[in-house]
């Protein structure tokens, strides 16, 4: 049986394990030069949405000076362009270009492998209890997010 | 222009796949298109062909490629 220590160190060590492969992973020719926050402003922005800016900085929990810096640079590497809402022409909407929409492709194919290697070695029911787990898990750390 | 015909000008051109090995029963993996390739392909096939390809699994061969383009047209 594991104790809370254990528990706190398999945690914090997932947790950065998950980052730092991630970090390696953007080393292929279509998310090269990019850095991770940047690739998951890319996601937050969604594949084939045009969102304000609003929706997408609350996905990302960031201020809208922050999203702005991002998004100045994303779209000056031409991953993302700003576009106006037809509804309300003041309203500055973002989407993704064909290279922004390839980053989000790459890196939603680096998540599938990563998990379906991670998960290789569990039986169906460990998979099962785990994911029961980690559901808990995450609603507390959610709630206080 | 066909779908089929879409696919081999985009394969010829990026990977200089022969047009004449691109068949409807080929598979990625025996043309060499590896996952990344193949996420290049989606997003010049989605340009080309004007659709929103989506993220649908188990497309292994040319036929399932081109079906599931057609299928949203």
């Amino acid at each position: 049986m594991s104790s809370r220590a254990d528990i706190d160190d398999l945690l914090s060590g997932t947790f950065n394990s998950i980052l730092r492969i991630e970090e390696r992973s953007l080393d292929n020719r279509l998310t090269e030069g990019l850095t991770i926050t940047e690739v998951h402003t890319i996601v937050a922005i969604g594949m084939y949405e045009q969102n304000p800016m609003n929706v997408v900085a609350a996905r990302l929990c960031v201020t809208m000076a922050t999203l702005n810096a991002a998004i100045r640079k994303l779209v000056d590497k031409g991953f993302v362009r700003r576009t106006r809402d037809e509804n309300d022409r003041r309203k500055v909407m973002v989407a993704l270009t064909k290279k922004g929409r390839l980053v989000y492709r790459a890196h939603g194919l680096f998540h599938k492998q990563m998990i379906e290697e991670a998960l290789e070695g569990l039986s169906e029911e460990e998979e099962r209890v785990l994911t029961e787990a980690l559901v808990k898990v995450k609603t507390f750390f959610d709630e206080r997010a | 222009m066909a779908t089929i015909d879409t696919v081999k000008e985009v394969l010829s051109e990026n990977l200089d796949i022969d047009a004449d090995q691109i068949t409807e029963e080929a598979t990625m993996e025996a043309l060499g298109i590896d996952s990344l390739d193949m996420m290049e392909l989606i997003c010049d096939l989605e340009e080309k062909c004007d659709v929103e390809f989506g993220e649908p699994e188990g497309i292994e061969t040319i036929g399932q490629l081109v079906a599931h383009i057609d299928s949203l047209k």
